[in-house]
């Protein structure tokens, strides 16, 4: 389910939360460390390990809420889920907005806060998996000719060959052999695929 | 009479006549009569009423008759002119120093009446006026030449009518008006009109046939309107002590009733007359109250003055009313203490208001206690939320341990026990420092340690401190002496301070709160809250009571003055120092246990 390298940070200023949450967590094979300030774990925070977070909303220093608004503004993308001694609707809204996976309310149950780590963890995968693949079809793309290049902005438009011959003042034939060297440098199986990959890498 | 001719006229005359006479004398020789003539000269000094032209005519006289024996000494025997001129001159000295005699008296008199202070007013039968002097026209404003021969009414009015004579008898004869001194009061009327007070004395006396008046007459209106002011003044403090709505007291030295006020009397329903005389201690105290009350009585008398003594008295129907004296000794005009005069205002209601208001502060005392707990509710609220999220992290996890690998659990599951017993305890603890709070019965002195107590206020606060990122130091003197307080409101005291505090540090850079403690001097500690805050522009505490409804600081104003109270009445002192700008400092002070209180229990 995870990859051996993801572990779960929680981050909370109560030090008996953060000891029974880890023992907890550890309960069920979960890597776990944990900080007691969003600064401590900031200075010791490398992105490149996949992890998720488990943030105490009302702590001194930097609030829960603050660190998620940092993680974003670098865009950095690593999934979180708050626990709050709170019931307050605003905050929950705020937190959701700032795009936490999920805001519990302690005390919590076990099964609630190890589903939304789980889900975390599986947004997580799914996030490191998309980068990659975005990585992959820009270099591909890097790969084009020039001309296949302009038939593949049309393309990925919608447009059919013979508007593409039309617009690039050549004939329907030899659009279709550019497509398919496209299609083939790029490793789509068909047109949606292209259109898909084009739109998350932003190049649409 | 009254007309001065002047000087140089009569000598004038004097010297025609003089001339005539001596060429009279001259021209013939008649004898004795001519020189007899000179006397013509003396009639004329005594109607002057000059005493010197008189001396001056005599003198006259005599030389003219001497020059007229010299120059007609030959035609007569040496010795009839001898004694012819002899006797001229022997008669107008006799008739001048008669004259004289008679003018001086006159003149004495006349001067008497015109410097005398009364003024004196003659009439004859037909009651007109005949002499009028100096003072009189000071008392009436007339000149003389307009009273002369006028009818005595125009002056006195009470004179008139056809019977005037018999008027003037009858204030003689009479005594309708007289005043003690056997003169008569009547109203006289001035030039002005205006009516004047004068006391008058006749004398009847006898100028030839007829029988004329003398009046001497005393303008009696300065005397008179004294007499109106004092009597008006005493109505007004008759009426004062009548309707005064306090009570007027006099005692004797002995503590008897002289006199009350009818205020006493409505109040205690005795009549004045009842008590008059009676002690007053036996008759309006308590029994429990005479002893020290006379005590004060006593210093009074002897001179050590008492003020704002409170002290009830009884009604008739056995009423208490609680009464503050204010009392003044009372001397005759020796000098010599008479009695004691007092001052007593019922406040009886003020008494009732100051026990309601007593009433009403505990009652806001308690809801500003809820209001304080409700502040600082969100922040309890989290704290204890804490161990109860980790307790049941902890239990959790345990079962999950002996769900899987029972040797697994083995090892960690006591450590984890312990755990949990130690988040319960932190819970259990919170709430018990909010039942303590909470539990507000009678106020109870106790020995306290401060220093413990300001660590639980700290604990209970230290979380919500946190959260708005204040460091909160504590500087806490060691070895202090117990205090004696009622914990409870302490604790108010310093969690309204406190939560000031923390408001104050808002919006400042530097966010910290200082607790010291130390010893104070006269038996006393002190705690002191500093806070880093823009400190205070102006003395909150002195403007405690104007910021209760008008200022939203969420009850700085009603906290502040809850906090005075309750200092107050554990006898010490709440203040407040520091400069605007450098952050705020409240102190108070609160009575430590010396070993000495504790020796007699």
């Amino acid at each position: 389910m995870q990859a051996d390298d993801t572990v779960v940070i929680i981050v909370d200023d109560d030090a008996a939360v953060r000891d029974s949450l880890a023992v907890l967590l550890s309960t069920a094979g979960l890597d776990v460390e944990a900080y007691a300030s969003g600064e401590e774990f900031l200075d010791d925070w490398n992105p490149a390990k996949a992890s998720c977070l488990v943030l105490d909303i009302r702590m001194p220093g930097i609030s829960g809420l603050e660190l998620l608004e940092r993680l974003n503004a670098s865009r950095a993308r690593v999934p979180v889920v708050f626990i709050t001694g709170h019931g307050d609707v605003k905050i929950a809204v705020k937190a959701m907005k700032l795009g936490a996976v999920d805001f519990i309310e302690k005390p919590f149950k076990f099964e609630t806060i190890i589903e939304s780590i789980r889900n975390a963890l599986r947004r997580e995968e799914q996030d490191r998996g998309r980068v990659v693949q975005v990585a992959s079809h820009l270099e591909r793309l890097a790969l084009l000719t020039e001309r296949e290049r302009q038939i593949y902005d049309f393309m990925v438009q919608g447009d059919p060959n013979k508007v593409i011959a039309a617009k690039l003042e050549i004939s329907p034939r030899t659009v279709e052999i550019h497509r398919a060297h496209v299609m083939e440098k790029l490793q789509a199986k068909n047109l949606s695929q292209l259109v898909k990959m084009a739109i998350l890498a932003e190049v649409r | 009479m009254n007309k001065r001719i002047p000087l140089p006229l009569l000598v004038f005359f004097g010297l025609v006549i003089a001339m005539m006479i001596l060429w009279f004398d001259l021209s013939d020789s008649y004898g004795i009569v001519e020189g007899v003539a000179y006397i013509a000269l003396i009639l004329l000094g005594l109607v002057s009423g000059r005493i010197r032209f008189v001396y001056i005519m005599a003198v006259l006289g005599t030389v003219l008759s001497v020059i007229g024996y010299l120059i007609t000494v030959e035609s007569n025997p040496w010795w009839a002119l001898v004694i012819n001129r002899g006797l001229t001159v022997l008669a107008i000295w006799i008739t001048a120093i008669l004259g004289i005699n008679f003018l001086r008296r006159e003149i004495n008199l006349r001067t008497l009446i015109d410097t005398t202070v009364d003024g004196i007013v003659t009439v004859d039968t037909r009651c007109r006026i005949r002499t009028y002097n100096r003072a009189a026209r000071q008392i009436f404003g007339y000149h003389p030449g307009e009273v002369m021969n006028r009818d005595i009414s125009m002056l006195l009015p009470g004179v008139h009518g056809e019977d005037q004579k018999a008027s003037i008898r009858r204030f003689l004869k009479q005594g309708e008006n007289r005043s003690a001194a056997g003169e008569l009061e009547v109203d006289g009327l001035g030039k002005d009109g205006s009516v004047l007070a004068l006391e008058l004395s006749v004398a009847e006396y006898e100028d030839g046939d007829d029988v004329h008046y003398l009046l001497m007459i005393r303008d009696i209106s300065e005397r008179k309107q004294a007499e109106e002011n004092f009597r008006k003044e005493h109505q007004f403090n008759v009426q004062l002590v009548k309707t005064a709505p306090v009570i007027i007291l006099t005692l004797d030295t002995e503590g008897r009733i002289i006199h009350f006020n009818r205020y006493l009397e409505e109040l205690s329903q005795y009549r004045l007359e009842e008590v008059q005389g009676k002690d007053w201690f036996d008759t309006f105290l308590p029994k429990e109250e005479q002893g020290i009350t006379k005590q004060i009585f006593d210093n009074s008398i002897s001179g050590i003055r008492t003020r704002g003594n409170t002290n009830s008295i009884l009604s008739k129907s056995g009423k208490k009313y609680f009464i503050e004296w204010f009392d003044n000794e009372l001397f005759d005009s020796d000098g010599e203490l008479i009695g004691i005069l007092v001052i007593g205002m019922d406040i009886s209601a003020r008494k009732d208001a100051e026990k309601r208001i007593r009433d009403l502060q505990n009652e806001l005392l308690m809801a500003s206690r809820m209001s304080v707990i409700g502040e600082l509710g969100t922040a309890l609220a989290h704290e204890l939320n804490q161990p109860l999220t980790a307790l049941v992290n902890y239990v959790q996890a345990c079962k999950r341990m002996f769900d899987e690998d029972g040797q697994h659990a083995g090892n960690s599951i006591p450590g984890i026990m312990d755990k949990i017993i130690n988040e319960a305890d932190r819970a259990a603890t919170i709430i018990t420092h909010l039942r303590n709070y909470f539990e507000y019965g009678s106020i109870e002195i106790n020995r306290e340690d401060i220093n413990a107590i300001i660590l639980d206020a700290r604990e209970l606060i230290v979380t919500d401190a946190g959260v708005r990122r204040v460091n909160i130091k504590c500087h806490l003197e060691k070895g202090l002496p117990d205090v004696l307080i009622d914990r409870i409101e302490i604790q108010q005291v310093l969690f309204n301070l406190l939560n000031n505090s923390l408001q104050a540090l808002e919006h400042q850079v530097r966010r910290q709160i200082v607790i010291s403690t130390r010893n104070a001097a006269g038996g006393f500690v002190e705690i002191e809250i500093q806070d880093s805050g823009p400190g205070v522009e102006s003395d909150l505490l002195s403007q405690r009571y104007k910021h209760v409804f008008t200022d939203k600081k969420q009850g700085l104003g009603v906290g502040l003055s809850i906090c005075q109270s309750i200092i107050d009445a554990h006898g010490g002192r709440l203040w407040q120092s520091g400069t605007p700008g450098g952050g705020a400092t409240f102190h108070f002070t609160i009575p430590a246990v010396e070993e000495a209180d504790l020796a007699g229990g």
